[in-house]
């Protein structure tokens, strides 16, 4: 039979029911986590999620272990990691499971723990650990107290800014290069199930020690990770991120002046074709033409047809030039279009030269 | 002669029927003289090849009363689409529903079945929001069935206009002149609901399926009231994630399963253990649905339908709704070599009638066995109706292995009329909406009454006469069938089977249930009888479960469900990659048990009768890369099997004194099967001209099987008296495997495919082949040929009939008790044949020289029955010296399996 008094005590866990351990654990926030502080930052918080409340007592960042990745309701959710920010302090509670019919009472506990939350972080918990935890609580007839909860996952941040500047945007990495901080002597993420099966199998809890530490840094990561991604989204050029992507987000928010000026304020060699493309129309949208205009001039030189209907349209229609609209629709590549709108200003200019001679 | 016939019960018109209704007015149609026409010019000029006639008289429809109690506006709105009365079946399943019971629907197709459980469950969503999950056996019905509710979702609001009838309704009384094939398919519900409940009465039919993009997948989990589904989604996606459907499982009332006759073998026996999953589920929410199923016609529906669930089952089988005039002629081949027995092939008479068919004007449709078949057909046919390419083909081939697209597309030319005859394999048995057809030609008796009844039943809706015709292979099912007409006209279909206790079947499953919800000690599984804390503790021995304060907890990283495939043991299907041009376009998907008979290298596949030839396959890739080809010939695979006896689970010992003594055994076999290589036939003349090897692992399986021998005391004697040589014993033994193959298949109710045969000494030292000389062979374990004389140790011949499906799916169970009665049955096929020395109607193919021997193969082959029996050697014997082997010549009659 495992022991789970020896285990709470190797792990300086407290019992808090048969089945169910609890670590409590406090970061100084003062004390850097990689090269970032801890400091709750709700102006960060609120930039990347505008809805976010802006008192950091309701915030808790969540992480939790598996038994595996398998989902469905054969997949245990085994450590649940909650992160609050307390005066000076980060404090980190951590729920173990160690007994299989134990499960309520574990689930309970971590309701309770969460009861009152205003905000989640976390790094990918919208598709994993929420819903595992959801599968978990509805097998348990118990309600969801995430429900209706705001959720800030960090992924969708990271993956809005990086996506297309890193091979991938697992959270170690993520860690190596925004918050300079590599791990040693974690234990993979991956070998949390089997640390836990050898609890189950044959009482050998070795190294859940290692698995809830692990679990630790994940949330003390979760918990820094709100600054420097609101910082790398004021200014991505800065951080290698991906202004295109970023500006086309503030876009969809409503935030046109925003998108704009951040286009604007990105080094012009940091911009590339759809960038450019996205901020000509945003000066056009805010009537800035000559700044528009210089952008497509400079594209349609590089030989971008894109920039070049777009000339074409506004020397047709705003400009009312329709020369040089002719000699930009005349570059366009060929194409049913491309001859419907030469004919088209073709017409228009015999028209014009036309009304010129009725004048004489 | 046809024979003279009484209808069977089933198939009489209803007799109280004119008391109740009046027939429903019918529009002339030119197309009754035309299939009049057709029936009397066969006849008259075929009269020799007809051996059986039935005509079924027009049935005039069974009304009944809307229910009293049906929802107000389901009943207006019925009303505003002119629907105020029901067919008596229609009517008998609401009231059955009503009181609460399980019940199955089994009428003829196009008899309204959809309404029956569409009028309960509509009822229930609108008068207390119930929901509903519809199961349909693939995901291309699901998607027609969604189309359908749709429009009834409109109809229900009165918004539909006469100008877009519907299949649903111009199905139902008294809407009879709708025009056929003219069903609007109305696209997919609208996942977006706000959409979607402006103007209808907000009845949500979702389809979940793996084309169900993942951001509908929660509006369909949530909002929907009917689910329509498959159960290989509902076993790998629905119940593993049970609890994210848990809004949906609380309030769920009705499971309807549609096309039941599908669910038999081993899909059925899965699907028995998926609906057991699905039933403790709903248990865990709360919920007990009710089952309505709908099936083809078939012995035992309610039988069936009570086995897949566990539980009490009534059923509706007397159909109210009208049928036009129906006409069934049974047609056998005429003999064009008497000596050898050997017919006309079945392919040049159905190409014949369809011809006919086509020609008349006459939308008709083919039915073949194979897949091949359907190419080989679909080309005849077009050769001569699609010589000009400019005009939209006029013939069209329908089967698996096409792309889903391309089987989209030809089922909506079929709907709209625009092709005149479709070549099917079963595929088209199944309730894909095509329209109606004229004439259903049915190259080969499909192996089960059920099937046929299914496939005639595609020709002939509503009021309209229509036309069938069996042509009889020269399979000796087929031909037992054409040459006993009262067999097949007299007889009631069959009983569908399934096994949901097999024991790896069952495995599967409780892996699967224990992933989804604990089991608790003293838990049964559905009604099944086998030990399950045994089974448990054999899982938790796995390292799969914990048992842990009386219940088992799942807890393993892994999905069970996903390696567990409902329609096979398989493991991936291949696809073909036609490389033409440099491209790389997938163009057609084998599945795994298919592939190494059909896309070995230097196979000849077909996709619209197109020739492609396999370049390369790619086995652990699971690809066929393929090139367009010309090649005059079309190739099938030459396969053999060997049989290893890995236990005995009972034996009897038939004895007919002291002389013979012969044994049936059946047990648990190891089995190999091999390819060794192909056989090259020539378009037309159907001359083998030429042979390829194949390259392929040995597929193998674990399976159970039923096996003959005969003492080796008595059979050595036997040889000495009767067979002259090992070799010929050996013949005799395949001659006697042929015959009883096809006589086991048609006691099981099992189709031929289902079983499989072998000879050999049962320890895998030996087996029996017939080589590509036509003569029986033996050979070594690998291949190799052997002299039999020189056999050491005891020569032990042993035939084999097995379940071939891996772990057996309880078929060779039944073939052990009534072992004896095959044998018997066996005899009588062969001496009842009317060739001299053996045809494929009877012992399979033989030599063109056999006929002059003495000791002819059918001699041989009842010679070995004989034995089997327990008979003393020579009971046979006429007592004529035997000539010694090799007399024959060695070209052999175009091979049966190259025709058929």
């Amino acid at each position: 039979m495992p022991d789970e008094a020896a285990l709470a005590t190797h792990l300086g866990a407290e019992q808090l029911a048969p089945g169910v351990l609890r670590l409590r654990r406090r970061q100084p926030l003062a004390v850097p986590h990689g090269h970032c502080a801890l400091w709750p930052d709700a102006a960060a918080v609120q930039l990347l999620l505008p809805d976010a409340p802006a008192d950091p007592a309701g915030w808790i960042a969540l992480d939790t272990e598996t038994s595996g990745l398998a989902g469905g309701t054969g997949t245990w959710v085994f450590v649940v990691g909650l992160a609050r920010w307390r005066a000076a302090h980060l404090e980190i509670t951590q729920f173990l499971l160690t007994r299989l019919d134990a499960e309520r009472a574990f689930l309970e506990r971590v309701t309770a723990e969460l009861a009152g939350a205003a905000l989640l972080l976390s790094y990918n918990g919208k598709t994993f650990d929420l819903p595992l935890l959801a599968a978990r609580l509805r097998l348990a007839r118990l309600p969801d107290p995430t429900d209706g909860v705001g959720h800030l996952d960090l992924l969708h941040s990271v993956r809005r800014a990086f996506a297309t500047r890193w091979p991938d945007c697992r959270l170690a990495g993520v860690e190596q290069r925004l918050l300079g901080r590599a791990r040693t002597g974690d234990l993979p993420g991956a070998e949390a199930p089997a640390a836990w099966l050898d609890w189950l199998r044959r009482g050998d809890g070795r190294r859940l020690g290692a698995v809830l530490a692990h679990n630790r840094m994940d949330l003390a990561s979760v918990a820094a990770l709100p600054a420097v991604l609101a910082a790398a989204h004021r200014a991505p050029g800065a951080f290698g991120a991906d202004p295109l992507r970023v500006a086309r987000w503030r876009l969809a928010a409503g935030d046109a002046d925003g998108a704009r000026a951040l286009l604007a304020g990105t080094a012009a060699d940091g911009l590339d074709a759809g960038a450019r493309h996205l901020l000509a129309r945003l000066h056009a949208r805010a009537g800035d033409w000559p700044s528009a205009l210089a952008l497509w001039e400079q594209l349609a030189d590089g030989g971008d047809a894109a920039a070049r209907e777009a000339l074409a349209k506004h020397f047709e229609h705003r400009a009312k030039d329709l020369r040089r609209a002719l000699a930009h629709a005349e570059r366009l590549p060929p194409g049913v279009a491309a001859v419907r709108r030469r004919l088209r200003l073709l017409d228009k200019l015999r028209n014009a030269v036309q009304r010129a001679d009725e004048r004489h | 002669m046809p024979a003279s016939l009484t209808l069977p019960p089933q198939l009489r018109p209803t007799e109280q029927s004119s008391a109740i209704a009046t027939p429903a007015q019918r529009a002339p149609n030119p197309n009754d003289d035309h299939v009049r026409r057709l029936l009397g010019g066969l006849k008259r000029k075929y009269a020799a090849r007809i051996t059986g006639e039935l005509t079924m008289p027009a049935q005039p429809a069974r009304f009944a009363e809307l229910p009293e109690a049906l929802h107000p506006r389901l009943r207006a709105a019925l009303a505003a689409r002119g629907l105020t009365r029901l067919y008596a079946h229609q009517r008998a399943a609401w009231d059955l529903a009503q009181r609460g019971e399980h019940l199955v629907v089994a009428t003829p197709t196009a008899s309204g079945k959809t309404l029956c459980y569409n009028l309960p469950v509509l009822d229930a969503v609108l008068s207390r929001g119930a929901k509903a999950l519809y199961l349909f056996p693939t995901k291309a019905l699901a998607q027609d069935q969604v189309a359908e509710l749709a429009e009834l979702n409109q109809a229900l609001v009165g918004g539909a206009s006469a100008a877009a009838p519907s299949k649903s309704l111009s199905k139902l009384p008294p809407g009879s002149n709708t025009p056929h094939g003219a069903k609007a398919r109305g696209a997919n519900i609208d996942p977006d609901p706000d959409q979607r409940d402006r103007g209808t009465l907000g009845i949500k039919a979702f389809t979940f399926d793996g084309d169900t993009p993942g951001d509908a997948r929660k509006a369909v989990r949530t909002r929907g009231d009917i689910v329509l589904s498959n159960p290989d989604m509902l076993h790998q996606a629905i119940l593993p994630h049970h609890t994210k459907w848990a809004q949906f499982f609380e309030s769920l009332e009705y499971v309807v399963v549609d096309e039941l006759h599908s669910y038999r073998g081993v899909f059925g026996s899965h699907v028995a253990n998926v609906f057991r999953r699905l039933q403790r589920i709903c248990r865990f929410y709360g919920a007990s649905p009710r089952f309505i199923f709908a099936s083809a016609t078939i012995a035992n529906p309610a039988a069936l339908a009570g086995r897949l669930i566990g539980a009490e089952v009534r059923a509706v089988t007397d159909s109210g709704a009208p049928r036009g005039e129906r006409h069934l002629l049974l047609w056998n081949p005429p003999v064009i070599d008497p000596d050898l027995g050997i017919r006309a092939s079945a392919r040049s008479q159905t190409t014949r009638i369809a011809r006919a068919a086509t020609r008349q004007g006459l939308k008709n449709i083919v039915f073949a066995r194979s897949r091949l078949m359907v190419e080989v057909i679909t080309k005849y046919l077009k050769d001569v109706f699609d010589r000009d390419p400019r005009r939209p083909p006029r013939v069209l081939a329908y089967r698996g292995g096409y792309l889903p697209s391309e089987r989209r597309s030809g089922e909506q030319a079929l709907r709209a009329g625009r092709v005149d005859c479709v070549v099917s394999t079963s595929a088209l048995e199944l309730g894909v909406d095509i329209g109606a057809l004229d004439v259903a030609v049915l190259n080969g008796y499909p192996g089960t009454i059920a099937a046929t009844w299914q496939r005639l039943g595609r020709a002939g809706r509503r009021n309209r006469p229509s036309l069938g015709v069996l042509v009889a292979t020269s399979d000796p099912l087929d031909q037992y069938m054409v040459r006993h007409p009262e067999f097949f006209l007299g007889r009631s279909p069959e009983h569908a089977r399934i096994h949901p206790d097999q024991l790896l079947i069952l495995m599967d499953h409780v892996r699967c249930a224990a992933f989804e919800l604990p089991f608790r000690d003293g838990e049964a599984f559905g009604d099944c009888a086998e030990d399950l804390a045994e089974m448990l503790a054999y899982l938790r021995d796995e390292g799969l479960l914990q048992r842990q304060g009386g219940q088992w907890y799942w807890i393993a990283d892994s999905y069970p469900a996903n390696a567990v495939s409902l329609r096979s043991v398989a493991e991936g299907n291949f696809v073909v990659i036609d490389t033409s041009g440099g491209k790389q376009t997938i163009i057609a998907e084998v599945d795994y048990t298919g592939a190494p008979g059909t896309v070995y290298e230097g196979a000849i596949y077909m996709v619209q009768s197109q020739p492609y030839q396999v370049e390369r396959l790619d086995w652990t890739g699971r690809k066929a890369f393929v090139t367009k080809t010309r090649a005059d010939y079309y190739t099938d695979a030459i396969d053999y099997t060997k049989l290893k006896i890995l236990a005995e689970f009972d034996r009897i010992t038939n004895a007919d004194g002291a002389a013979g003594q012969a044994a049936a055994a059946h047990g648990e076999v190891h089995l190999v099967r091999r390819y060794p290589g192909y056989k090259k036939i020539r378009y037309y003349s159907h001359d083998n001209i030429g042979y390829g090897n194949i390259d392929l692992p040995d597929q193998e399986m674990h399976t159970t099987a039923v096996w003959w021998q005969v003492h080796p005391r008595a059979l050595e004697a036997a040889i000495a008296e009767t067979f002259g040589g090992r070799e010929r014993a050996v013949e005799g033994f395949l001659g006697a495997a042929y015959a009883l193959h096809h006589v086991a298949a048609l006691r099981a109710m099992a189709e031929l495919g289902d079983l499989g045969r072998a000879v050999g000494d049962g320890q895998g030292r030996w087996f029996a082949v017939v080589g590509a000389d036509g003569r029986g062979q033996l050979r070594g374990p690998d291949n190799e040929q052997l002299d039999g004389a020189c056999l050491a140790g005891r020569f032990e011949p042993t035939l084999f009939l097995y379940d071939n499906y891996p772990g057996g799916v309880g078929l060779s169970a039944p073939l052990f008790d009534a072992a004896r009665a095959l044998l018997a049955d066996a005899r009588a096929l062969v001496q009842g044949c009317a060739c001299r020395a053996g045809c494929p109607a009877c012992i399979g193919p033989i030599l063109p020289g056999d006929e002059q021997r003495v000791q002819t193969p059918k001699h041989l082959a009842l010679a070995v029955l004989g034995l089997l029996e327990g008979r003393a050697p020579g009971a046979e014997d006429r007592g004529e010296a035997l000539p010694g082997p090799g007399t024959g010549t060695l070209s052999r009659p175009s091979q049966q399996t190259a025709d058929e």
